[in-house]
């Protein structure tokens, strides 16, 4: 077998394992509409559902928005934490590690404190302040004067994130605690309880057109995680194409953030899953970074909403399993050296 | 000569040490010691005459302190008690609202630069401000006021400290009474006939609503219980320290006889409308009854542990079972209880209250 026809098959079976990840995550989707608190806890095949209009309201109003929101979501997380990991190459990197969350959040809480009524203030107000937070990690890691960009990255990160952590935290000192501070709370931990066909359609577009511009510019993302000079020695313009797809990533980030709360770990882990099943090359590991986001978030959602007759917020059970996979992939990574 | 100096010295010495003894013991006697919620006893040597309340859910221990006379003559210092219905404390006392308040996070810095006689608080604030105080030299006293259990042991406490224990029994009677007739009617009620009731306080979230339950150990499940009938959610909620969201589908499978809505910083009435028009809350049983309804208020909600609570929970039980507690005339309660407990007197006061709380359930459908 020629190195061209080893190439081939490897394209072609990762090209069926991108198509039966994709397939498996909808038919869990579909399946996860049976999972749920009603009539009976845990996972139920509504037979008489034509017959019950409730239960006909539940599935279809609740759960089936709710599902499409956590695969949006899951996704674009997703996507936005491959894209940032590429731009900086740097594993460890996700919107939270450069303070776009943090940002986000405290946009959000602001807005909430000063009794701003709807969705779009609350939404734009995050977004201003994730992008605000990326631009001055971004700046911070060029003023410093130590180590190499890498970890003056990471440093600028952990100051911008600390800066808004507090802001954040005196937003909290100052909100009311019977409205606002249970609203800055839910933020803080993530939800998608209040998932609608609304909600779901006031960020539905902007996410998509994030995404489709991520997915088309993936080719980008493998040249600019060679650095700056090589990028631009095979002709394309890093400072420009880095700028529109870190906007374009905290963009999409923001956005959903501002639905559902913070939610941590996707952006991090799932790449990472995505290019240990499918390689460091974007054109099939971003894509499945983001089909493996979709599903890590709707099966943490559907945790979340069926165990408990109390909402899970989704940020504690990302968090547990995030936490736990990164242990086991950089154990196995560690095993693997050793070999 | 020496000697016979020395036995009038000692004679004098005698006479002063019990002198003091003396001067010692009278001023015992007119010590008021109380215990507060931390277990903590408090000695005060004589009547309070400027008052502090700090920290947050302060309006929890002004509630009880207003039920005492002896707070006319004290000068107060509170920080935030409206909750967004309103300011009961200024209604009833205008200067209140004059006088800028104290800010709910104040230090304890702040505080003892007040220089209070005494420093009252909830208990949740004994390690962040009750035990600085204490290392401070401020005279503090902690209420927890979250059960009836503890309405009864701290109204006790509070009327020791305020030397007049008669008006903390009065209190108490006057609580007993009504919930003595509560109880009885409700132990007739036979286990078949008992309504399922859910308790759920509203929340809007920009511009989306959520609903959230109590935990088992609240005071707002023991008034469902009382009231007799059956907290659905009872279980659920166990190990949370606060409230807790549930979905709708959770609410659905629950299928109550009643849902009661609870706001405590808007009027209830406004998620009434929204759960009324709703498409997706329309199947529901409890909506196509009738059986979803507001809360009653007036500058405060009567379902949590304020001194309203009781008549949260005489109209709890007259909503649920209206045959029952059909005696029962809510807007005379209403009003007794603010002549009887706070000795209110100025019938526009008592008008503005009457009328708040009519207002605040005239949407209900039952």
């Amino acid at each position: 077998m020629t190195a061209s026809e080893g190439y081939t098959r490897q394209i072609k079976r990762r090209r069926r394992a991108l198509v039966a990840m994709t397939v498996a995550t909808l038919l869990f989707a579909l399946l996860s509409l049976f999972f749920g608190r009603y009539p009976k806890p845990g996972f139920f095949l509504p037979f008489g559902w034509r017959s019950d209009a409730l239960m006909r309201s539940i599935l279809f109003n609740v759960r089936l928005p709710r599902i499409a929101l956590s695969l949006l979501a899951g996704s674009m997380l997703s996507a936005s934490g491959y894209a940032f990991q590429m731009l900086f190459s740097n594993p460890l990197v996700e919107p939270g590690f450069l303070g776009v969350s943090q940002g986000s959040a405290f946009g959000a809480a602001l807005m909430i404190v000063l009794g701003a009524g709807s969705t779009a203030a609350v939404q734009a107000s995050a977004t201003v302040f994730g992008l605000l937070a990326l631009v001055a990690s971004y700046v911070l890691a060029r003023r410093f004067r130590f180590g190499g960009w890498l970890l003056r990255l990471v440093l600028s990160g952990i100051a911008v994130s600390a800066i808004f952590s507090s802001a954040l935290a005196t937003v909290k000192l100052v909100a009311e605690p019977t409205k606002d501070l249970q609203d800055i709370t839910f933020w803080m931990m993530g939800g998608l309880w209040n998932a609608s066909w609304r909600q779901l359609f006031s960020i539905l577009w902007i996410v998509l057109l994030c995404q489709a511009i991520i997915i088309s510019q993936r080719w980008k993302l493998n040249l600019l995680s060679l650095g700056e000079k090589t990028s631009f020695s095979v002709g394309i313009n890093p400072k420009r194409d880095r700028t529109i797809l870190l906007v374009v990533a905290t963009v999409g980030t923001t956005l959903v953030i501002s639905i559902t709360g913070l939610i941590g770990w996707v952006g991090l882990i799932t790449p990472h899953l995505a290019r240990k099943m499918f390689g460091s090359e974007s054109s099939f590991s971003l894509p499945a970074s983001m089909v493996i986001g979709a599903f890590f978030l709707l099966s943490s959602d559907t945790i979340g909403r069926t165990l408990l007759p109390t909402e899970i917020p989704i940020g504690l059970v990302t968090s547990l399993f995030g936490a736990a996979i990164f242990i086991i992939i950089l154990s196995l990574k560690h095993q693997g050296g050793k070999a | 000569m020496k000697k016979r100096l020395l036995i009038p010295i000692l004679l004098l010495c005698t006479t002063l040490l019990v002198a003091q003894g003396v001067r010692d013991g009278a001023g015992t006697r007119h010590m008021q010691s109380a215990i507060d919620a931390n277990g903590r006893t408090l000695l005060l040597d004589g009547p309070v005459g400027d008052l502090l309340i700090a920290g947050k859910a302060g309006n929890m221990p002004a509630n009880a302190l207003f039920l005492f006379p002896e707070v006319e003559g004290m000068h107060l210092t509170l920080p935030k008690t409206d909750q967004g219905l309103g300011d009961f404390f200024s209604l009833i006392r205008s200067e209140l609202d004059q006088q800028s308040r104290l800010s709910q996070t104040a230090s304890v810095e702040e505080i003892a630069a007040r220089g209070a006689d005494l420093v009252l608080m909830k208990a949740t604030h004994y390690e962040s401000i009750a035990k600085k105080l204490d290392q401070l030299g401020v005279k503090n006293f902690t209420m927890s006021l979250e059960t009836w259990d503890e309405w009864q042991a701290e109204i006790v406490q509070l009327g020791a400290l305020l030397s007049n224990p008669d008006r903390a029994a009065e209190i108490l009677s006057l609580y007993r009474t009504r919930l003595d007739l509560i109880e009885q009617r409700a132990a007739q009620i036979a286990g078949n006939e008992q309504k399922r009731v859910l308790l759920l306080q509203a929340d809007r979230t920009d511009n989306t609503t959520s609903y959230k339950i109590a935990p088992d150990g609240w005071m707002q499940t023991w008034m469902v219980e009382t009231s007799g009938a059956v907290p659905v959610w009872k279980g659920a909620n166990k190990a949370a320290a606060g409230w807790s969201t549930v979905s709708f589908e959770q609410i659905a499978a629950w299928d109550p006889d009643l849902i009661v809505l609870i706001s405590y910083s808007t009027p209830t009435a406004s998620y009434l409308y929204g759960i009324y028009n709703s498409p997706l809350w329309a199947d529901l049983r409890a909506v196509k009854e009738g059986a979803v309804v507001a809360s009653p208020h007036d500058l405060m909600n009567y379902i949590q542990p304020v001194a309203s609570w009781i008549l949260g929970l005489q109209w709890l039980a007259k909503t649920t079972y209206p045959d029952r507690y059909a005696d029962i005339d809510m807007t005379a309660e209403v009003e007794r209880f603010y002549r009887e407990f706070y000795s209110i007197s100025d019938e526009s006061i008592i008008t503005t209250l009457t009328d708040a709380y009519s207002r605040s359930i005239s949407d209900n459908r039952r």
